[in-house]
């Protein structure tokens, strides 16, 4: 993995070049960049979008607002997502016929605002360039066996959107809370590489 | 060059940019459905290079595995993608 560190060594040099230029231009100071590094990070977090999908589960209006607009969803439920770059979110719903599963093959692009950050394999050049060409053994090696009749459709964040999975809803929950099913709910769920 | 609607075929036209793009490189060439329209967008490509554009129609194109990989897809199996509207041209 030296081909790794290399990498990040260079990535964090040149963002200290950048940070320095920026500083000696008055740009931006030390503490703003904290500030908005320490905000982005505390409004991050998995919590936001398992308290979406577990609401989708018991409230089928919310759901479809969530599917029609996935920034007004999450403002909705009190989400700030004004820490976070402008992006659109959209969510991608499972079905009983069709699983979906979520890749930036480009890069790393992820719904950080909601889902906080990736973890490491999603950022691996061997998820991003083989659960487009195979997704059905990518997603057996993370323990999903899908039956052969089940569509799979692989969800490539190229451009200006982040998705997110809406899972199907655990069997045997019709007594659960909300909280309870918010508890169910896992982070590669929401990727698309679990089932609940 | 027309926007394209929601059901209509589009290829993702070939090219090999030097700088930065946003396509890719499995999908060039390969013909996919518009299944959403997701409004106007600044185009990565010239935003990375520091150009000033008007803002372009950005789309969510469905290609199905037989059609990007052959016979080495599997039946039942698409990848989206979102594409702007100068990535694409018009299916023959």
């Amino acid at each position: 993995m030296s081909h790794d560190h290399e990498g990040s060594a260079a990535v964090s040099n040149r963002v200290k070049l950048l940070v320095t230029a920026l500083q000696e231009r008055s740009v931006l100071t030390e503490a703003q960049l904290d500030d908005t590094v320490e905000k982005l990070l505390l409004h991050s977090k998995p919590a936001n979008a398992f308290a979406m999908v577990a609401r989708s589960w018991v409230d089928a209006a919310y759901k479809a607002r969530l599917l029609a607009d996935a920034n007004a969803a999450a403002a909705e439920l009190g989400i700030d997502l004004s820490h976070w770059s402008p992006v659109k979110l959209r969510a991608v719903e499972n079905t009983p016929v069709s699983h979906k599963v979520i890749v930036c093959t480009l890069c790393s692009c992820y719904p950080i605002a909601l889902l906080g950050p990736s973890p490491t394999w999603y950022k691996s050049e061997a998820y991003r360039s083989r659960v487009v060409r195979d997704p059905r053994s990518v997603l057996a090696e993370f323990g999903v066996s899908l039956p052969d009749e089940k569509e799979i459709t692989v969800w490539d964040s190229t451009a200006e959107v982040r998705y997110l999975v809406i899972p199907q809803r655990p069997a045997a929950t019709e007594n659960a809370t909300e909280a309870q099913l918010a508890a169910m709910i896992t982070r590669n769920g929401l990727i698309g590489t679990a089932l609940l | 060059m027309s926007p394209f609607r929601v059901g209509e075929r589009a290829v993702v036209r070939l090219g090999n940019p030097d700088g930065h793009t946003r396509v890719p490189g499995y999908l060039r060439g390969k013909c996919g459905e518009v299944i959403e329209i997701l409004g106007k967008f600044v185009l990565a490509d010239d935003s990375a290079r520091g150009i000033r554009s008007p803002e372009q129609m950005l789309y969510t194109v469905r290609f199905q595995a037989e059609g990007i990989w052959g016979a080495d897809g599997a039946p039942g199996v698409s990848v989206t993608a979102d594409l702007w509207e100068s990535y694409l041209e018009g299916a023959t």
